[in-house]
């Protein structure tokens, strides 16, 4: 590198990019080596130079080694869904990292760890949170409010400390933004336009959409699933943005469908959305043994790039949903 | 037969100007007197005016015989992956100097082969391995130090374990710190990122001339999330990326490794059908030398199986995913 660049003369490279139009490190990319070629009189060694010059620019900070990544410490961080056996099934929470999807029938208490997440992330760190708010974005119903209201009063006194909740009550319904979105175009103006904007102004570490499937599954005849794809690609991608960007956890609600294989349910929406997926976790209910019985739930990791594929038996209460430890 | 002019990896201007002066053919140029007064004053410009400059632009690559390559195949060891069954599809495993890509529906085990190649790599010679370096070009946020830890701690075990029994000394550098610190990861987001980071590849290369793996993980999600990329625009990106890395991988001895998704392609020909298909389209099955496919069976049960390759026809191996990594049923 050093040797080259004293070979070329910078300022006559840049005369000779302005005269092309070739503006930043993006549009000389682009190029081929073949491509500057033909941009006029830029010789092979400053054509390497300058790629390598741009693609050096583009890479902050470059590579590092796994130990150095290791070392870290904002690199999978995770919002605890506040119950310990469910947090160990997730290895902590859930993951600061891509997107989660968290699929289930309806009832099994999608919602409800949702909710119980949006409390959650507002705890310090040391608490398992991320001491900052959250941005719930509503397809299907309307916002549960209500049951928000009661998890305020019941869901925190599970926690450690609760003389320093008590007087932070009231702040945590100021910091959950609510967003309803029906259809896919309303999906795209959210994510592109207004979410940018409000997190670049307000301190927010999750985002839940609730449900990514009741935008995409209903607007679109058959014959346009190409361009429910394209839409899926964008969204996810701005999602997928925004988490490393912000450093903000994502979780999308989707809904399951019946499924000729070995499961009952897969989650809906097809590949074209799971290849969007970073982690998998589908939640269970199936119908009582006997009448004196509840029903049985239980959460489970599909796939995960740093998990096992276990599962975890849950129950839901007023305070919120939590999972129950195994007996043997 | 004399070579154009055009055919050479010039300047536009400097292809003008020498058409401009009459120069047509390489042999124009060049004779037995050395590079022509006129020319060399035209290539001036762009240090291009020795005759050593021009025989390097001019000159054939150098010609091996079937003979030397089939010893070299011979001799070059692959990288496991830990998994005697999928080795033994692969022929021994993930071969070097060629580009092998991971095709799989999510969950299937492609960025789980991924992180225990990173691994294996590095085993040391004395145990029949490579003893490189790894590097992890990590697209889709899927590295997880976690894990790779978990992986290099199992197959630190199992070396120290085998070194003790074959009584091999000098392995004491040799542990799960050394293993994570000879892996180069870069996270990058976007198509353009992904460009820049094959290009600045062969500095990293000179830098660390241990490095014997390229791993992309994944190569189709840049372009299946965000931008819109146009197919023509895909295809060509993907061929700079391909054979840039296969140009690295040849020169320098290097396994290349890709992932990809696969995707629901629908046939028209018949309504309502739809198949599925490594993402990325036919053009990239024509570039890569070996494509294995990934599938999960249930949970931690996997299958591959061999869709190209060279050495073998279509033929398949379970293994699955352990806390330890890749292991045999």
């Amino acid at each position: 590198m050093a040797r080259s660049s004293k070979l070329v003369n910078s300022e006559t490279v840049q005369h000779e990019l302005d005269k092309a139009e070739i503006k930043g490190p993006d549009a000389i990319l682009q190029l081929s080596d073949y491509g500057l070629l033909r941009v006029g009189s830029l010789g092979p060694v400053e054509i390497n130079w300058l790629s390598n010059n741009a693609a050096a620019s583009l890479l902050k900070p470059g590579f590092i080694t796994a130990l150095e990544f290791e070392k870290q410490e904002d690199n999978w961080r995770r919002v605890s869904t506040g119950c310990h056996v469910i947090d160990k099934v997730l290895g902590g929470g859930f993951p600061v990292r891509g997107i989660t999807e968290l699929s289930g029938e309806s009832s099994c208490g999608k919602t409800q760890l949702c909710l119980q997440l949006c409390l959650s992330v507002q705890y310090p760190i040391s608490q398992g949170g991320l001491d900052a708010g959250a941005v719930y974005i509503c397809t299907e119903d309307s916002f549960p409010a209500k049951r928000l209201q009661q998890l305020f009063t019941t869901y925190p006194q599970q926690r450690m400390s609760p003389s320093h909740i008590k007087e932070d009550l009231p702040k945590f319904g100021d910091n959950i933004f609510i967003e309803h979105v029906a259809d896919a175009a309303g999906m795209r103006q959210c994510v592109l336009g207004r979410l940018p904007k409000l997190l670049s102004h307000h301190s927010v570490k999750l985002i839940v959409v609730d449900s990514i499937a009741g935008v995409f599954r209903s607007c679109y005849e058959n014959n346009e699933m190409k361009h429910r794809a394209e839409d899926m690609r964008t969204v996810g991608g701005q999602l997928h943005k925004m988490a490393s960007q912000y450093k903000l956890c994502v979780i999308c609600v989707n809904q399951v469908t019946a499924s000729d294989g070995p499961q009952r349910s897969v989650p809906a929406l097809g590949l074209a959305w799971s290849n969007l997926v970073t982690s998998r976790i589908q939640m269970h209910r199936s119908e009582p043994d006997g009448a004196d019985s509840a029903s049985q739930r239980s959460l489970e990791i599909i796939f995960a790039p740093d998990l096992q594929p276990t599962s975890v038996s849950y129950t839901i209460s007023e305070a919120g949903v939590f999972g129950l430890a195994k007996l043997n | 037969m004399f070579r154009p002019i055009s055919t050479l990896p010039l300047p536009a201007s400097a292809q003008l100007l020498l058409r401009e002066s009459g120069f047509l053919f390489c042999e124009d140029v060049i004779s037995h007197r050395g590079v022509a007064p006129e020319a060399r004053s035209i290539l001036q410009r762009w240090n291009l005016h020795s005759g050593e400059c021009w025989n390097t632009l001019t000159s054939p690559p150098q010609t091996l015989n079937s003979l030397d390559l089939w010893q070299e195949e011979c001799t070059s060891r692959s990288i496991v992956t830990w998994s005697k069954d999928v080795d033994s599809i692969l022929d021994g495993g993930i071969p070097f100097q060629v580009i092998t890509e991971l095709c799989g529906a999510p969950g299937s085990g492609k960025t789980q082969m991924s992180l225990q190649l990173c691994v294996d790599v590095q085993i040391p010679e004395s145990l029949g391995g490579a003893e490189g370096q790894a590097v992890f070009i990590d697209t889709a946020c899927n590295f997880s130090s976690q894990r790779i830890r978990a992986i290099a701690d199992a197959c630190c075990k199992h070396c120290h374990l085998l070194s003790r029994k074959n009584q091999i000394r000098d392995f004491v550098n040799f542990n799960a710190d050394s293993i994570l610190n000879n892996i180069h990861l870069i996270s990058i987001h976007g198509i353009v990122q992904l460009l820049a980071a094959v290009k600045v590849l062969p500095q990293l290369i000179e830098q660390h001339p241990q490095i014997k793996l390229v791993v992309i993980d994944s190569l189709a999600f840049p372009f299946t999330c965000g931008e819109t990329c146009n197919t023509l625009d895909r295809t060509s990106y993907i061929y700079r990326i391909l054979s840039d890395l296969q140009k690295l991988a040849v020169h320098n001895r290097l396994a290349i490794v890709i992932t990809n998704q696969l995707t629901t392609r629908i046939i028209k020909s018949t309504p309502n059908m739809s198949e599925l298909s490594p993402a990325l389209g036919e053009s990239l099955g024509h570039r890569v030398t070996q494509r294995l496919l990934l599938g999960r069976i249930a949970g931690n049960l996997k299958a591959a199986i061999v869709l190209k390759g060279n050495n073998q026809c279509m033929s398949s191996a379970k293994f699955q995913i352990t806390e330890a990594g890749i292991r045999d049923l």
